[in-house]
């Protein structure tokens, strides 16, 4: 650091501080795992986030495709009357953290990024149910209550409207369109019922043959062909996107596990498109793979995503 | 080159990239902050100190929570930004404490009603109700408190444009007040525990966002005062109860804009370009203001009305 706009006091001061080094992502990587071999677990603590939204979560229950969990914050120092203070020993952080007990929401796994720790099951159990604890019950050592926020003029409020929204935001971050029983997917072809090849080939700039295979459900739909194909059919993109792009409800489970992440964020980065639609023409991969397999076997869609996206940067081998 | 979240990665702390970007965030954020600026206006030098001092008091747990947390340099830019605001809201509110602590010393030394307890005798230097020799008082606070609250007719003092500080009350109020809380303890009370009890009653007297963020270049240079100015000031400020009028002048443009949709979430979500829980937690705080502002006279409700009146444009 022989920056010459760097005062010393700022070393002094960095050199005063150097336990944070393992927790940067490769240090988590090494501790943890890879994050396509991450199992979820609860007690482990996630970074949450999408775009320029980050949170740190602790997972407190899994469900199918979302888990429970509690918003963790470490600065700016702030705490509730619904919430636990840990000290760091607890906690693998230099610091001392605040759960947000009264912030518990259930948000959906695609949201999980990367494991930063995961916390003993002592700690755990007795955040995952708070309201069961008696006023003066005793917790475990290194854990105390919030204290409560005494009037609207706090800033602690705003920083926990501030988490609120954050944490109620990613409980809506867009996920896969799953087709139900009354509303099963169907190909583009059948939304489209008869149709001006020749114009459709002109309207999305394509080969009839790859044109084929969008009809035929064989390649991936993007939202912006959608668009084009709403325009030159007169049927509404609404329509044709609900049709043609639900999935099997086992493959959304699978795709939206945290292992996948990485692969898809990689994946949108390279493509120049949004997480979503990386996740979504992944999918289609998928799906397409398996319409051309035989078999009465019920179907290991994360082995099928595995083979469809083989070699991809971070994807599961 | 190397971004700030790559750094902060790759180093595992603060490198020269992340400095320049708390600079740059901390020479924006001061500017929030109007009640903050010293009187020959903000310097470079203030933005290197208040990054140390920003720093120095929150460096560990801030690495943490940016290691842990961030997940790209906007995120990470978020994150940081959110921790100065609220660094700079924590030294706003030491600041306003430090200015009741005064106001109350020198209201209660002007006022025969009350005196400190002479050197040699138990609780010496605290204070109590004039010629009632007393114990150093030892209960709980918030009975002191239930006290405060109790007291009618509390009017809040007029807003010194100048000083850009959030008011407290009247100078008749805030003697009132006084009376009823010493007189509830009973014995001698220390100046910050009167601080912590006014505190209690006067939140609003800490509310950092009550500075108009329009305060341009005339009202900076009106702050370069003598110490005789500042005074006068000063007594200005607890002299004279404001109505309406006054009520609005304290209130910020943003909270002007939102004073018409206080019952309508949608539409100060609008207002304030916020989320759900955001606008609630400000639509609470501004109705609390202008509760306490109005104070607890029997013309409140009139009060509330007229600054309401005032607040709405003429086409709603």
């Amino acid at each position: 650091m022989s920056d010459p706009d760097v005062p010393k006091w700022f070393l002094d001061l960095a050199a005063r501080n150097p336990g944070t080094r393992s927790l940067t992502e490769s240090a988590l990587r090494e501790r943890f795992g890879e994050p396509s071999e991450i199992e979820l677990e609860h007690g482990q603590v996630w970074r949450a986030g999408w775009g320029d939204m980050a949170v740190l979560l602790l997972v407190l229950e899994l469900g199918e495709g979302e888990v429970r969990a509690s918003p963790v914050t470490i600065d700016p120092p702030a705490e509730d009357e619904n919430s636990f203070v840990l000290t760091s020993d607890l906690t693998a952080f230099p610091a001392p953290a605040t759960v947000w007990t009264g912030l518990t929401r259930s948000v959906p796994q695609r949201v999980l990024d990367i494991v930063v720790a995961a916390w003993s099951m002592d700690v755990t159990t007795c955040l995952m149910n708070p309201a069961s604890l008696e006023p003066g019950a005793r917790l475990p050592v290194g854990v105390r209550r919030g204290r409560s926020i005494a009037s609207d003029f706090d800033d602690r409020s705003m920083i926990r409207a501030d988490l609120e929204d954050d944490v109620d935001q990613l409980g809506q971050m867009p996920g896969l369109p799953v087709e139900s029983p009354v509303s099963p997917s169907v190909t583009l072809a059948a939304v489209l019922g008869e149709v001006d090849l020749a114009a459709l080939c002109v309207a999305l700039d394509l080969s009839q043959a790859a044109v084929m295979k969008l009809l035929r459900g064989t390649t991936a739909l993007t939202a912006s062909q959608a668009v084009v194909v709403a325009r030159a059919t007169g049927i509404p993109e609404e329509q044709i996107l609900s049709a043609v792009r639900s999935m099997p409800r086992d493959l959304v489970q699978a795709a939206e596990h945290p292992r996948w992440r990485q692969v898809w964020i990689a994946r949108a980065q390279r493509l120049g498109t949004d997480e979503t639609q990386a996740r979504l023409d992944g999918c289609q991969q998928a799906l397409a793979l398996a319409a051309r397999q035989t078999g009465g076997s019920q179907t290991d869609w994360d082995a099928r995503l595995r083979r469809a996206l083989n070699g991809e940067e971070g994807a599961p081998r | 080159m190397i971004t700030a979240f790559d750094e902060l990665q790759r180093l595992g702390h603060f490198g020269p990239e992340c400095l320049r970007l708390v600079r740059g965030l901390m020479s924006e954020e001061m500017r929030r902050f109007p009640a903050l600026e010293p009187a020959a206006g903000w310097q470079q030098a203030d933005v290197e100190d208040l990054v140390q001092d920003f720093l120095e008091q929150r460096f560990a747990a801030l690495t943490t929570s940016l290691l842990t947390t961030a997940r790209n340099d906007e995120s990470m830019g978020r994150l940081l930004r959110r921790s100065i605001r609220n660094w700079m809201i924590d030294r706003a509110r030491k600041t306003g404490t430090g200015r009741v602590r005064q106001l109350l010393e020198r209201v209660l030394g002007e006022s025969a009603e009350f005196e400190q307890v002479p050197s040699g005798q138990p609780g010496a230097g605290q204070w109590r109700l004039a010629e009632t020799p007393s114990e150093p008082w030892s209960g709980d606070p918030r009975d002191l408190i239930r006290t405060a609250n109790a007291v009618q007719d509390v009017r809040i003092g007029r807003w010194s444009s100048t000083t850009r500080r959030a008011p407290v009350a009247a100078r008749d109020s805030l003697i009132a007040v006084a009376l009823a809380v010493l007189s509830a303890a009973g014995g001698s009370l220390e100046i910050a525990q009167l601080t912590h009890v006014f505190l209690a009653r006067f939140p609003v007297a800490l509310d950092w966002a009550v500075v108009p963020l329009e305060a341009g270049e005339g009202l900076l240079q009106a702050d370069t005062r003598t110490p005789e100015e500042e005074l006068i000031a000063g007594y200005d400020e607890i002299d004279s109860a404001g109505g309406a009028v006054e009520v609005v002048s304290m209130l910020s443009p943003q909270e002007r804009a939102l004073v018409p949709h206080l019952d309508d979430v949608a539409a100060a979500e609008r207002v304030l370009d916020c989320r759900r829980s955001n606008a609630y937690q400000q639509m609470s705080r501004l109705r609390e203001k202008l509760t306490q502002l109005a104070g607890t006279g029997d013309d409140r409700h009139a009060v509330i009305l007229e600054v309401i009146h005032l607040c709405t444009p003429p086409s709603e």
